[in-house]
């Protein structure tokens, strides 16, 4: 105290260093040491408030902040002490620590406050064992999650052992979780790889993922087809850990395609199925077969390959229009529609189409019939069909010809046999005084041929109208028709002693004009060739001839010489001399060809001098019933 | 046999064949109905007759023939032809009209009949019946039956 007052300085004050005496030694322990603390004291906060704004999310970090003003604080007092060693500001002095006293306090307030709060946060021993807990809480969960999924799930480690086994994997296979635990999966299942297991492991390894088709074998020895997606499973430093496996049993599916192909195969048809885009996904065997192309040159490809390039444009646009409204239906209906083969030719095809709803969406489903021989037929029958009706038109023709004929013959031909006959009669009449009897016997001769002529001419129309005339079928009393024709027969038969004998005849199916017409030369003949026999003795009735009713006509009379029997039909064909038996030769004809028109037949039996017999069969067979002849 | 007056004639004879002419003649003449007679030889010039024109212009139609006796197969224009202009006609409808042929055919005679012929007669082969079929129908035509009034050729 007794040191000037310039060395005292403010306030009178002397600097701290005169209570160390100035001994130097300790003056600078005190200096250095404060420094040192000092120092210390400005690094740690600057360390703090670093730390404080690295980590983030950093809880009571208010206490860090309020700690680095304290420790500032205190480091400024210790600044204050060595500048007081030499300067008496004890003044600032006090203030600095009034300052640190003021960032104390509450700081050691606080933080006592603060010891419940601090005392709650965790340990790392609790960190890890909550971290752990955690884990096992996720994987149970996961199982639960995988437990729910159709597809059978397991994970195995690096080592290839089964770590994991979901419910469907033990109810696909027939494995539990703890039988298949630790297991190796391929092991246990055998399984069936497309490619080498390495080859597909190789493949996780580097893209993480792997799809495709395998076969499995499960505890009942039953195969499965599966569709599997392998995962990649890496661990936090990123190395491999777990493969997951998720299997699908697609076998059911599998037999359903393999019957769909199957199906398709079978077909007759070529068949094409075509995604929305025209692009060709299924062909079977027949679309190779009719387009020349191999099934590898076609799937893929757009389906207008298969179609000639001058419909190409037209059928996509309508492909777009069908993708839009797709139904069941004949592509085209009523045009020719082609097809183009891979060789350029074209065929012609017909086509049905029909939506299939896939898993993919709806292809569209093509059968295709290949209408080549078919159009050819029809084309052939057209052609006959034209030649047909041509020559329906040229017999049609040389009909109304043979009708014009026909119609000429009866009324050409009669005309002048009139007026031999008419001018004949004239003479006759009104000048036989002038005639010799030589004269009257020719005139005589002029008229009978004249008279023949036009019967000979009656009689071929007659037979040329068998043949033009339509038939008419209907029952007909056979018997009845034998009266009418008896009662024609009577005038030319008048005066002659004639036994008729008349069976009960049958009713037959037949043409009534024409078989009146048969009979009634049958008959005229018999009575014709019995004029010589008293009395003459002429039948009617029926035989059985080879299972089939006959009808024949019997007579007593002059007969023939059976040698001739095959003449006996034809036109103009006579076996007895005109003097002793008027005819024209075509009475019989015109009987066979009534007879073969109803598609039976006529024969007569016969010797000389011992009548005639002659039978006929009318088809289809008469029937059986035999009417009471009266 | 061809009647002078055109206006006079009772039978119209159509006939192109002059034998069938002559023996028709023949036996008209036999039932002596052949006085007023008229043959013409083709079809067209039976229809000039009928309808008055060309060569029988001067003849009236309303004034028309008591019977005509038509062929069927005429020159230029047929028997079947001619039937069916007269029986079309309202001045000529109620003529009556025989025809008069060799044909036989059924479709001739379909024909005929729905043309509105009065009868059809088929020329027998036989110039005795012929004769006989000629006078019956001269006797009938002609003397039983009642003509047509000349006011049933008039044009209604």
């Amino acid at each position: 105290m007794r040191f000037s007052a310039e060395l005292v300085g403010s306030g009178g004050f002397m600097p701290h260093g005169y209570c160390y005496l100035w001994n130097m030694p300790l003056v600078w322990l005190h200096v250095i040491s404060d420094s040192l603390i000092a120092l210390s004291y400005f690094a740690i906060p600057v360390v703090l408030i670093w730390f404080v704004r690295k980590r983030r999310g950093l809880p009571f970090s208010w206490m860090f902040v309020l700690f680095g003003v304290f420790i500032v604080a205190c480091g400024a007092t210790h600044l204050m002490e060595v500048w007081n060693l030499w300067h008496a500001d004890y003044w600032l002095a006090g203030v600095a620590k009034a300052i640190t006293a003021a960032a104390s306090v509450p700081t050691a307030v606080l933080l006592t406050r603060l010891v419940p709060d601090a005392l709650e946060l965790p340990s790392f021993a609790q960190w890890a064992k909550a971290n752990a807990s955690l884990e096992n809480e996720i994987r149970e969960r996961r199982d639960v999650e995988l437990d729910l999924t159709h597809d059978a799930i397991f994970v195995r480690n690096v080592a290839g052992k089964i770590v994991y086994w979901n419910r469907a994997a033990e109810q696909l296979y027939g494995w539990r979780r703890d039988e298949a635990e630790g297991k190796l999966p391929h092991e246990l299942l055998h399984t069936e790889f497309p490619k080498p297991l390495t080859e597909i492991e190789t493949d996780v390894y580097e893209t993480g993922a792997w799809e495709g088709g395998l076969v499995h074998e499960c505890r009942d020895g039953r195969r499965v087809n599966i569709l599997s997606r392998w995962a990649l499973r890496r661990d936090l430093e990123g190395k491999p850990e777990a493969i997951l496996e998720s299997n699908r049993d697609i076998t059911q599916r599998k037999q359903e395609e393999s019957k769909f192909r199957n199906l398709l195969e079978s077909a007759p048809d070529a068949i094409v199925i075509v995604n929305g885009a025209g692009g060709i996904e299924i062909v079977n065997a027949q679309t190779e077969k009719l387009f020349g192309y191999s099934r590898k040159e076609m799937l893929g490809q757009p389906v207008e390959t298969l179609i000639p390039s001058r419909f190409r444009d037209l059928h996509a646009g309508n492909r777009r229009a069908y993708t839009q409204s797709p139904r069941a239906r004949a592509m085209g209906a009523g045009l020719d529609l082609y097809g183009v083969r891979k060789d350029g030719v074209e065929i012609p095809v017909e086509i049905s189409l029909s939506p299939l709803d896939t898993e993919e969406g709806t292809l569209i489903l093509s059968a295709i019939r290949d209408v080549s021989e078919h159009r050819r037929n029809a084309e052939e029958i057209r052609k006959l069909n034209s030649e047909l009706q041509h020559r329906l038109a040229q017999l049609s023709t040389a009909n109304e010809e043979l009708e014009s004929f026909s119609y000429s013959v009866s009324h050409d031909l009669r005309a002048p046999l009139r007026h031999i006959d008419g001018f004949a009669r004239i003479l006759r009449d009104e000048y036989s005084a002038n005639l010799s009897e030589d004269g009257k016997h020719y005139l005589e001769r002029v008229l009978k041929a004249a008279n023949d002529m036009g019967r000979l001419v009656d009689d071929l129309l007659n037979l040329a109208r068998i043949g033009r005339k339509a038939m008419a079928r209907q029952k007909v009393n056979l018997g009845d028709l034998v009266r009418q024709v008896m009662a024609e027969l009577a005038p030319e038969s008048e005066g002659r002693e004639i036994e008729w004998r008349i069976e009960p005849l049958p009713e037959i199916e037949c043409d009534p004009g024409l078989a009146k017409l048969a009979l009634s030369n049958l008959l005229a003949n018999a009575a014709k060739f019995t004029r010589t026999r008293k009395p003459a003795v002429i039948e009617v009735g029926t035989k059985q001839v080879n299972g089939i009713d006959a009808i024949f006509v019997r007579d007593n009379g002059v007969g023939f010489d059976p040698k001739y029997s095959d003449k006996l039909f034809g036109v103009f064909q006579r076996l007895h001399r005109q003097d002793e038996f008027e005819g024209t030769g075509v009475g019989l004809a015109t009987v066979r060809r009534i007879i073969r028109r109803h598609g039976g037949e006529v024969w007569a039996e016969s010797e000389p001098g011992r009548g005639a017999t002659f039978t006929f069969t009318l088809e289809p067979q008469p029937q059986n019933a035999l009417v009471e002849n009266p | 046999m061809n009647g002078s007056d055109p206006n006079a004639v009772e039978i119209l004879l159509v006939e192109d064949n002059p034998s069938d002419a002559e023996l028709t003649l023949h036996a008209l003449k036999k039932s002596k109905l052949a006085n007023r007679m008229q043959l013409v030889c083709d079809g067209e010039e039976a229809l000039d007759f009928l309808f008055c024109r060309n060569a029988f212009s001067g003849r009236r139609i309303d004034n028309g023939p008591r019977l005509v006796l038509l062929d069927l197969k005429l020159p230029k224009v047929d028997g079947l032809q001619v039937l069916q202009a007269v029986k079309s006609d309202p001045r000529t409808k109620s003529l009556p009209i025989i025809v008069l042929t060799s044909s036989k055919e059924e479709q001739d005679l379909v024909r005929s009949y729905r043309l509105g012929v009065n009868s059809y007669i088929q020329k027998p082969v036989n110039f005795d019946e012929f004769q006989e079929v000629v006078r019956q129908l001269g006797m009938y035509w002609l003397l039983v039956n009642s003509a047509p009034p000349s006011s049933a050729f008039v044009n209604h």
